[in-house]
């Protein structure tokens, strides 16, 4: 990979954090080194607690990294911007808005003018399959609605780039599977830099055109692989099922 | 099968008959005790029906309360204008925080009633005492529910709206002050009391109108049905107050009208 | 697994903060104390340069004088500080006990037996909107100025929020708990005092939070319009007499007193959740 198809780059990342009460700072990230291409799906997979959220808020800019840096295209970052957005792990909806409203955040935080606003969010309500429940609120909608807001509040603000971070981490295996598929097919439709992170083996392959996986606290970038399946893929594919072995044999990773 | 007009109703309906309850409860106690110390229901009424057409010191009872509402409000919305905004600054900015706060622990324990004789040496026993005295009790109950509210915030909604390159006062117009809005209004609500309350004690210690007048009148006077009176209206003017606010939370917070 | 290498490896520096606890405590609050210093010496140049009269209020240098003073010297409300005090803890207390010893059995029973709800509930919620000190007066016509009307009244007051957060306490009982203790063959009552009453815990002691402070409150508010002794009525005679020294001296003391009583209650409460959890 060259220098000028790299649209993130990440350089020796390193974060540590003070923890209370204690004299050692924690290290959370231990000299992270990825780089992801121009609308590539790369799937960062890694165990629970090993600094996964702290990456993707170093990449996002919402952190700031103890060590090394976080490229976009060739520029450092070093504070939030239109050209990322992040799905969160825990949804983090505004409960007092309705889902048109969390839809058009981004939006309305760069100061769309309204009408314009409303056109778009409903663009991606459809989009993501949520026709009808515009001006329902988040606590009335189930966990894979919710996500739902959350992806189409990210695709909304057309950045280029989209981190998602265990966005269906919290959703039982039903609702998973098809919102994979789902978000697959959004990607293919509308193509974007994505950056996502999980725990889950299968989640990696179905939806990740490359997979770095990362290791227990601190966290380290220990092997990657490139999965070269076409779509629509298939969670009982041969080839998938020899990349799910050869993964989970060389990680160790249940699941 | 109840319906929905029926579950609609069911409350309204059980606040009736437990009012009900108690007035039987309160008669019957009445048939056993001396009249001059516990008067019936029916002489409450009558001298209620008789104090709606008869002034009390010169004034009519509706301006009695109408005096006291103005106290209530003035200092009400004084409270709003000063305590809110100070809450929330408290609540976002370590600095503010660590500015007022030392100050406001300091004031704060010392109960509003207890500024009633300092109040009453710097602004006279005129309006200015009692309005002072309701702005303390409203005052410090509305920055500590704002200042609470915003402490509680969750963090991840702060972090969503910078992800999306929200600045500072974005996040806090947009995100921390919509999403303390639930505590703000308990303490809206909460305020809304200790203000009535406090204009009552205002009024006791010394007025020449107001429902606290009223009721010493009737102290004065040795007249228990008037006292009577007096508390059931204070009883009924301070569940209206209460019963506004929640309507306007529920118009203003349309997201929790589900919940609860 | 893959067994990572020690921490020493790594570039990130894992600096050792090794300052002491009172220089941080220093660069964390000074400016709490600035401020703090900054509202004295503000009142005590108000004061000084006669701003505000000395019949209005006196700087804080006279306040600790008076406060010294007040502790040896009965003149010119007829008492001591310490004997004011008194008066209202003890009436406070006395007030306070009663209506948490009645009003939180009350309201645990009121939440989890129908009947005892139904028979309490009227009077409870017509009573409930009338602010506890609307009540002076009639309780002076009833029981006469002194002990009694005072404690009454501040029963009142302290006894609505011990039987509301009991009752919505128990009210609040996860009910998998309650049916696990039924199939087990506990019996109501059991159930009441071996689930309920534990779960409610919390909140009772919210309620008996509430209720002291509304005791304390009342206590004052009833000493301004009729007593002879207590910090309400030192205060009180403060004002007649055009003594803010006395009065800021009463006003002190009574935010103390109530400050050191909620601080007792939150120990109490604390021991009692470490005992329970031990148990
Ligand atoms: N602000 C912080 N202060 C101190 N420690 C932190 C902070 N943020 C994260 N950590 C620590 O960093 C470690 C990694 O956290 P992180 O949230 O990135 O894990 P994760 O891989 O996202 O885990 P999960 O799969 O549970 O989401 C944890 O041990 C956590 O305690
Ligand atoms: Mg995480």
């Amino acid at each position: 990979m060259t220098e000028q198809t790299a649209k993130i780059e990440c350089r020796d990342l390193s974060k540590a954090f003070h923890v209370p009460g204690q004299d050692q700072r924690l290290l959370v990230l231990d000299r992270v080194s990825l780089t992801v291409r121009e609308n590539e799906f790369l799937v960062v997979l890694g165990p629970g607690q090993c600094g996964k959220t702290v990456l993707l808020n170093c990449i996002a800019g919402l952190i700031e990294p103890s060590a090394g840096q976080v490229l976009l295209d060739g520029t450092p970052v070093t504070r939030p911007g239109p050209d990322r957005a992040m799905v969160f792990q825990r949804y983090a909806l505004m409960p007092w808005k309705t889902v048109e409203h969390n839809v058009a955040f981004g939006l309305a935080v760069r100061g769309v003018p309204m009408k314009e606003r409303r056109e778009i969010a409903h663009r991606y309500i459809d989009l993501v399959g949520l026709k009808g429940f515009e001006k329902a609120y988040p606590e009335q909608l189930s966990g894979g609605m919710k996500q739902r807001v959350g992806i189409a509040r990210a695709y909304a603000n057309a950045p280029d780039i989209l981190l998602m971070d265990e966005p269906f981490g919290a959703l039982d295996a039903q609702t998973r599977y098809a919102m994979e598929q789902d978000l697959r097919s959004i990607w293919e439709k509308d193509k974007r830099t994505v950056i996502f992170v999980t725990n889950n083996i299968e989640e990696a392959i179905y939806l990740g055109d490359r997979i770095l996986v990362m290791s227990v606290l601190p966290g380290r970038v220990k092997a990657e692989y490139a999965i070269d399946i076409p779509s629509p893929r298939n969670y009982t594919d041969p080839a998938f099922l020899t990349y799910r072995k050869q993964i989970s044999n060389a990680t160790d990773l249940s699941l | 099968m109840i319906g929905r007009l029926g579950k609609r109703l069911m409350p309204a309906a059980l606040t009736t008959g437990s009012l009900l309850a108690f007035v039987a409860f309160w008669q019957v106690v009445s048939l056993y005790t001396n009249p001059d110390f516990l008067p019936s229901p029916g002489r409450v009424w009558d001298e209620a029906v008789r104090l709606f057409h008869t002034p009390v010191g010169g004034k009519d009872i509706l301006a009695h309360v109408g005096y006291s509402l103005r106290r209530v409000l003035t200092a009400y919305l004084w409270a709003i204008l000063l305590g809110l905004p100070l809450g929330l600054c408290m609540g976002w900015n370590r600095t503010c925080e660590k500015i007022v706060s030392p100050i406001f622990e300091l004031l704060r324990p010392i109960p509003p009633i207890a500024w009633i004789p300092i109040a009453i040496l710097w602004l006279g026993v005129a309006e200015g005492s009692k309005v002072f005295i309701c702005f303390v009790g409203s005052f410090v109950i509305l920055v500590l529910n704002s200042y609470t509210g915003m402490r509680y915030v969750d963090p991840l909604l702060i972090d969503a709206a910078r992800s999306f390159g929200a600045s500072r006062r974005q996040q806090f117009f947009n995100v921390a002050v919509p999403a303390c809005l639930p505590s703000i209004f308990a303490g809206l609500q909460n305020a809304l009391s200790m203000a009535w309350m406090c204009v009552l004690a205002a009024e006791l210690v010394g007025a020449r109108e107001g429902v606290g007048f009223i009721i010493i009148q009737g102290m004065d006077l040795n007249r228990p049905p008037m006292i009577l009176v007096g508390m059931i209206l204070i009883g009924i003017v301070g569940s209206l107050l209460a019963a506004s606010l929640r309507w306007a939370e529920r118009a203003l917070c349309p997201w929790r009208r589900e919940l609860v | 697994m893959q067994t990572s290498p020690d921490g020493a490896s790594s570039p990130v520096s894992l600096e050792v903060e090794k300052t002491g606890y009172l220089a941080a405590a220093a660069r964390e609050h000074w400016i709490s104390v600035v401020s703090l210093i900054l509202f004295l010496v503000i009142w005590e140049l108000i004061c000084r340069f006669e701003i505000i009269g000395p019949y209005q209020l006196v700087p804080p240098s006279e306040i600790l004088g008076v406060f010294v003073d007040k502790l040896s010297e009965p003149n010119p409300d007829g008492a001591l500080l310490q004997q004011h005090a008194w008066a209202s803890l003890s009436l406070a207390l006395a007030g306070f006990g009663a209506a948490v010893c009645i009003g939180v059995p009350l309201g645990l029973l009121m939440g989890w037996y129908k009947p005892v709800n139904l028979l309490v509930r009227p009077l409870f919620d017509a009573v409930r909107p009338i602010p506890p000190i609307a009540w002076i007066p009639i309780a002076i016509l009833w029981l006469g100025i002194g002990m009694h009307a005072k404690a009454f009244i501040i029963f009142l007051a302290a006894f609505v929020p011990c039987v509301i957060n009991s009752y919505t306490g128990i009210r609040l009982t996860n009910p998998v708990l309650i049916r696990v203790a039924r199939i087990y063959g506990a019996s109501n009552f059991e159930t009441f005092r071996k689930i309920g009453v534990p779960s409610a815990i919390p909140m009772v002691f919210t309620g008996i939070k509430l209720s002291l402070n509304a005791a304390w409150t009342t206590l004052v508010a009833a000493e301004l319009l009729a007593a002879s002794q207590g910090l309400g009525y030192m205060i009180q005679l403060g004002r007649r007499l055009a003594r803010p020294d006395i009065i800021i001296v009463g006003m002190l003391a009574i935010g103390l007193l109530g400050a050191l009583m909620s601080w007792g209650l939150t120990r109490i409460e604390a021991r009692f959740a470490s005992s329970r959890r031990l148990s």
